[in-house]
This record gives structure tokens, C-alpha cells and sequence, in this order.
């Protein structure tokens, strides 16, 4: 970001109406050294031409010095003139009506002059304060549109009015809640004291209740100004108003201007935050919709399959036949297993969220995990082929050997889930580089919707129209242990088929 | 299954009442007598009250650690211990096991895995299987003439592969920490031989499994250590 008042300090540069002692001493000075000069040319010019030579000099001075100097100037050198040049020599009187008439045209061409130059350089100097104001203004709200929040629009505000107007600023906002003034003043706190803070909130309910008027207030020095936007008024700004603003006319309308922009800024900024928010909460409720939902059922699917297990347990005629008897009690292990499956993915994602993931790091071979991953899904692996592929020099890692093991189960757990009976399921591993090692499970099953890949490891996302029974938890718990584990996971579909998901760890103990 | 004709005695030490109730239905229903204690001031007492022959102990209880109970049990007693625990971490679990545990479960576990447990906890501590072949699957090894054999066919083992088979034959059935195995065969810290040691698994592992890269026999228990299992033997 540019740095303000560097800015604003070249914007600010104050046009002075130098009409000080020293252009009078200048005025005086050059005309007594043109007269000095002149003097041995009295005769061989004539009065005349001295004369002119004298308005001349007058002329030239209009170019650099104020208003009343220059007319007196012009009143010197008609002086100087007629003492000094005109017979009788010497005195101020005059003698023939020539004579009287040549002063009197001098001093009149002289203060015409002088009248004139002076009518331009007023309209030269509002021309240039109005277009100073204008970019002044303009950086300020150039300044204004670079602020991405609240803080940064009160920020911006105090520096800059600091920098221009050299008082320090205390601004009160609404709370976002009632409709009342905060209590916390941004800005300069020193600034903020009792007494001003009850004069803001009697301001703020006089603006808030629909006076449209130009109002402000004061108490203890500091000038309370409302900060409203066509709608609504926001805060209150106070700041210390020096003589030198209240005198100044243009000063308070273009701290008014900058008021207007910070109000203007400040409403932005407060709608943007109010959306965010808003958007925060409508994505958290979908959420937490979503949780409910597949928990839910999730939870209370195998709950009701023991109960009705139990139930028929209970039933003498259904638990005596051992055929019946036995098909209850798998029910029970599979409903008894999927529980469990869950309730150590929401512990994991409750790991995950609450911030509490410590990697308990040791040197780990990936081929002996996937063995006895896979020993102990061999019943769920009943249906699928499996394909292993670990080259005996696969490097070791080193990782967290229970979150790597919960990594193969979720991802197998899921090749297994959304493949078809009797399609295979490959375990690939190998050394990518000298530092990386690629683990890919691929399975040879409908593959993922291009469009639905990339929100394949969001929390709580399922692929519309897969099968019912899974939380979308496993792949999200999957993706925040890979990255715990500084790792990469990528998904994709394999051209011949089947999803491919690929991880990348660091290799080396 | 075998039938117990001397009734082993079990205590249970654990706080949650309905596992305790499992538990005792399980156990009572192939011929163990059970104890059970709540806490770990009632399971100290009633260790040295029933002198039970095998204790399960929960690592969570009330009043004390599991782990402060197996370090003074250990103190004055050697009745095998097998630990149960919910979370399943390494780290505590090799502690327990360090610290004189001799095997784990983690919960939920079913009740054949506990059994098989409890049997091979108690045939080591009555040193009951002094028969000079061992039978597991389709392994098969005569300790006395130093015959591997597998699937009936005779194997060659390298001497470390034939101690490293035998450390696990005699506790079998029983996981052995990486250190365990380390001190045993070179009598050196286990992070000094972990890439030796997972070399002369693999290796054993291509004589004595069908399928190497999932072992059913010598087994991985991750993190903690290596297995090797009491199967059925095979025809």
C-alpha cells in the first residue's frame, strides 16, 4: 500500500497569499535602484520615457508580488517619479498641467494594472485550491477503496485527516446488534472519554432519529460529527477542531467531504462484513443440516438392525433354528462392526477439528501396514479381487502408523462400498523419487463424475446418487491425515476405468 | 475346542458393569471361573484373595491407572495380565507391555480373539507346551531335529531366520514388541536393527506364507510388533 501521507503532504501543498513586510521592502527597494539607475539619463531619455521606463518596472513586479504591494508600488514609483524626475526637481509639487496629467494617467495605468493582474491571480488561486481540494479528495478516496475492512477504513480515515487537518479523530460505531453506539472508539483513545461519549449517543439518536439537518456537537473539544449515509447513520466522529479549520471556510467543507467518503466507506464495509457473515451462517446451517442427516442415519440404521436381531432372538421359535440363529448373530457382528466404523470416523474428524492431530511419528513400512490392513478387512474383502503391488525397495516412511492404518482402511473401506462384487481393487506403491513415495489404491468400478472429483474429499460431501450408508466422512479424514503427514492426495479417474486415488509422502527415517 | 477339566480362574478388572456381564457370560460359558472388580484398589485385593490365573485389565479406571496397577502387580506377581484398552495408541500399548503386560486387546473386540488370547496367556505361564514339534496352519517345525517345514515341504532357513522362528514359536500366539525381538536375537536397541530386522521378516515370511504380502501367519500388529498366530493346523 502507498504510504498515505507522503501522499496527501504532496496533494496538501498550501497556497499562501504571500502579502508579508518583505514584498514591501522588495517594492520599495526596485524602485529605488531602477530611479538610482535611471538618474544619469535624466536628460538624454527625457521625463517621459523614464516615466514609462518606471511603469515598466512596475509591470514586471506584478509577476511575483501580492496585491498590496504592487499598489504600493505603484503609488511609489508615482511618487519617485515626480520628485525625483519632474522640474521642478525635488518637490512633489507640479507645476504645469502636463505635467499633472502625465502623474495622474501613471497612478491610473499603474492601479488598473495592478487591479487586473491581481483579479487573475484570485481566479487562478481558487482554480487551483478547488483542483487541490479535488485531489486531495480523490487520493483519499483512491485510499478509501483499497480498505478490505472496517479497521482498515478507520485506519485509513485517521491518517488521513491527521495528515491533512493535523487533529487527531475518535470514531464510535453502531453495535452491530442493537441499535445503539458501541463503547469501543477506534481511533486515538485518548480521545475517548465519558462526558464525549454520552454527547455522541445524544448526537447519534438525534441523527439516527431522522434529522437531516447539518448537526454536530461538542463537548470537551472535541466537535462530534454524525457519520450517515442517505439511509441510515452509522457512527459519530469527533475531532479537534483547531482555530485555524474553524476560520478557514474551505477547510470545514472539505472536512465535511471526507466525512461523507469515510460514512460512505464505512456503510461498504459493514454491508460486506454483514453478507460474509450472513453467508458463514446459511453454509454452516447446510452443514450442520447435512451432519444431522447422515449421522442420523448412520447411527440408527445398525441401532434398529440389533434391535430387530435382538427381538428375534428373544422369539424361542426363530432362535432354536440354528440356520436362523446364525444369520441373526452375523446381522449383529455387521451392525455392531458399522458402528464402530463410525464412531472412530466422527472421533477422527473431531481430532481433525478440534485442532488436537499429534503425529506420533515412527519409521513405517508401508507393505507390512497394507498386509495387515488387509488381514483384517479379509470378511469385507470377500467379494473383490485384490491386486498388490509393492516393490520389495519401496522406501520406509516416516509417520503416524494408526492415522496411516485408518488412511487404507477408509480408502479401501470405500473401493470396497461403491465397486460392483468381483471387480478388483489394486494396492500400488513405489518410489516416485529419491524423497517421495506414490501409494495408490485403485479400483476398477464406475469411476467419479469429473465435476464431482474436486469435492470428493470435502467434509460431509457424497457424490450425488451413490448408495446409501456412509457419513462422507472417510475421504475428508483421509485427506487431513495425508496432509498431516505433510503428504499430498489427488483423485481421478483412471482411463480404463475405475477411480484412482493417489497419495505422495516424504520417503526417509 | 479344548475342554478345561481343572476350571482356570479369570478376573475381570474393569469399571463398566455390562462389559464385566459380557465378559462373564463369555468366559463362564467355556468353563473359566470369574472374578470381576470395579476399581483398581478392589482388583489389587482380589488378586491376592482368588489368585486367578489370568487377569483381563481396562487400562481406564476410576480411582487409578491401569498402567500404575500392572507396574505394581508386577512388583510381587507374574499371573499373566492381557490388556484392554478403547483407544487404540502404539505407544501405550508397547508401555503395557514393557511393563510386564503379556498381550492386548483393544476394544471392541470378539470373543474368539479373547479366548485364543487367554488360552495361549495361560498355556506360557504353565509352560505347557513342551511338545518338540510345533503346529500352526500349515507350518510345521520339530524343534529337536531342526526341521521347517511348510505345505509338508521341507524349507531351508538361515540361522537368524531359524532364531528369529524360534523367539516367536516359543510365545506363540503372543505379540512381540520390535525392542523385544531385538534384545532377544542381537541384544541391541531395536532403532539400531529396525531395517535389519523388517529384512529378516520379509525373508522368513516368503518361506513360511502362502501369500507374503498379506501374512496370516507371522503377523503385524502396526506399530506395536509382529505376531506370530495359533492357526488350526492344516490337512
Amino acid at each position: 500500500m502507498r504510504n498515505i501521507p507522503e501522499m496527501l503532504r504532496t496533494s496538501l501543498r498550501k497556497y499562501s497569499s504571500r502579502s508579508d513586510f518583505s514584498e514591501y521592502i522588495i517594492a520599495f527597494v526596485v524602485i529605488a535602484l531602477a530611479a538610482a539607475i535611471c538618474c544619469p539619463f535624466r536628460l538624454v531619455l527625457g521625463t517621459n520615457s523614464i516615466g514609462l521606463i518606471l511603469l515598466m518596472v512596475v509591470a514586471l513586479m506584478a509577476l511575483v508580488l501580492g496585491r498590496w504591494p504592487l499598489l504600493f508600488a505603484a503609488i511609489l514609483n508615482v511618487m519617485v517619479w515626480d520628485y525625483f524626475f519632474q522640474e521642478p526637481l525635488f518637490t512633489i509639487a507640479v507645476h504645469d498641467l502636463e505635467d499633472l496629467f502625465a502623474n495622474i494617467a501613471d497612478l491610473l495605468v499603474a492601479v488598473v494594472f495592478v487591479i487586473l493582474i491581481t483579479r487573475v491571480r484570485k481566479s487562478q488561486t481558487i482554480l487551483r485550491n478547488s483542483q487541490e481540494k479535488l485531489t486531495i479528495l480523490y487520493n483519499f478516496l483512491e485510499f478509501m477503496n483499497d480498505a478490505k475492512s472496517i479497521s482498515d477504513v478507520v485506519r485509513i480515515s485517521e491518517s488521513g485527516l491527521k495528515q491533512y487537518f493535523g487533529q487527531e479523530v475518535v470514531i464510535y460505531l453502531k453495535d452491530k446488534d442493537s441499535r445503539r453506539l458501541s463503547e469501543f472508539p477506534y481511533g486515538n483513545p485518548s480521545l475517548h472519554n465519558p462526558a464525549g461519549f454520552t454527547k455522541a449517543c445524544d448526537l447519534f439518536f438525534k441523527a439516527s432519529t431522522g434529522n437531516p439537518g447539518d448537526i454536530n456537537d461538542c463537548a470537551e473539544g472535541i466537535t462530534f460529527y454524525p457519520l450517515r449515509d442517505p439511509r441510515e447513520t452509522i457512527g459519530i466522529i469527533g475531532i479537534v477542531l483547531s482555530n485555524d479549520m474553524t476560520a478557514d471556510k474551505d477547510k470545514i467543507v472539505l472536512f465535511k467531504s471526507f466525512i461523507t467518503i469515510i460514512a460512505s466507506t464505512l456503510v461498504r464495509e459493514i454491508t460486506v462484513e454483514k453478507d460474509i457473515e450472513k453467508e458463514l451462517l446459511e453454509h454452516s446451517e447446510k452443514l450442520f443440516r447435512a451432519v444431522l442427516n447422515s449421522v442420523s442415519h448412520e447411527l440408527r440404521t445398525p441401532i434398529a438392525i440389533i434391535a430387530a436381531a435382538v427381538d428375534n432372538l428373544k422369539h424361542t421359535r426363530t432362535s432354536s433354528e440354528i440356520v436362523k440363529r446364525d444369520q441373526i448373530c452375523a446381522e449383529l457382528d455387521s451392525a455392531s462392526n458399522r458402528l464402530n466404523n463410525l464412531v472412530e470416523n466422527i472421533l477422527d474428524m473431531s481430532r481433525i477439528e478440534s485442532g488436537m492431530l499429534q503425529l506420533n511419528l515412527q519409521v513405517c513400512d508401508i507393505a507390512d501396514l497394507v498386509g495387515s490392513v488387509v488381514l483384517d478387512l479379509k470378511a469385507e474383502l470377500n467379494h473383490h479381487r485384490l491386486n498388490i503391488c509393492i516393490p520389495e525397495n519401496l522406501s520406509l516412511i516416516l509417520a503416524d502408523i494408526s492415522l496411516l492404518r485408518q488412511i487404507l482402511v477408509n480408502l479401501l473401506r470405500n473401493a470396497i462400498m461403491y465397486t460392483p462384487a468381483g471387480t478388483t481393487i489394486e494396492i500400488i506403491a513405489g518410489n516416485d523419487s529419491a524423497e517421495t513415495v506414490l501409494v495408490t489404491i485403485k479400483d476398477n468400478g464406475p469411476g467419479v463424475p469429473e465435476c464431482n472429483l474436486e469435492h470428493l474429499f470435502e467434509k460431509f460431501y457424497r457424490v450425488p446418487g451413490s448408495k446409501s450408508g456412509g457419513t462422507g466422512l472417510g475421504l475428508a479424514i483421509v485427506r487431513a491425515f495425508v496432509e498431516a503427514h505433510g503428504g499430498i492426495i489427488r483423485a481421478a479417474n483412471d482411463p480404463q476405468g475405475g477411480l484412482k486415488i493417489t497419495m505422495k509422502f516424504k520417503s526417509g527415517i | 475346542m479344548e475342554k478345561n477339566k481343572i476350571k482356570y480362574k479369570v478376573l475381570i478388572i474393569d469399571d463398566e458393569a455390562q462389559i464385566r456381564r459380557m465378559l462373564r457370560m463369555t468366559l463362564e460359558s467355556n468353563e473359566y471361573k470369574v472374578f470381576e472388580a470395579g476399581t483398581a484398589k478392589e482388583g489389587m485385593l482380589a488378586v491376592t484373595m482368588n489368585h486367578p490365573d489370568v487377569i483381563l485389565l481396562d487400562l481406564g479406571l476410576p480411582d487409578d491407572s491401569g498402567m500404575n496397577v500392572l507396574h505394581r502387580l508386577r512388583e510381587w506377581s507374574a499371573v499373566p495380565l492381557i490388556v484392554l484398552t478403547v483407544q487404540d495408541s502404539e505407544s501405550v500399548m508397547i508401555e503395557a507391555l514393557d511393563s510386564g503386560a503379556d498381550d492386548y486387546l483393544t476394544k471392541p473386540f470378539n470373543a474368539g480373539e479373547l479366548l485364543a488370547r487367554i488360552r495361549v496367556a495361560i498355556r506360557h505361564s504353565l509352560r505347557m507346551d513342551e511338545s518338540p514339534v510345533f503346529r500352526s496352519g500349515s507350518l510345521e517345525v520339530d524343534i529337536n531335529s531342526r526341521i521347517t517345514k511348510f505345505s509338508k515341504e521341507e524349507v531351508k532357513l538361515t540361522a537368524t531366520e531359524y532364531s528369529l522362528l524360534m523367539i516367536f514359536i516359543r510365545n506363540a500366539g503372543k505379540v512381540l514388541t520390535h525392542s523385544f525381538i531385538s534384545r532377544e536375537i542381537w541384544s541391541a536397541p531395536y532403532a539400531d536393527n529396525a531395517q535389519i530386522l523388517r529384512v529378516h521378516i520379509a525373508q522368513l515370511r516368503k518361506k513360511i506364507e502362502h501369500n507374503p504380502s498379506v501374512p496370516e501367519l507371522l503377523t503385524t500388529e502396526p506399530g506395536v510388533g509382529y505376531r506370530l498366530k495359533m492357526l488350526p493346523v492344516a490337512e
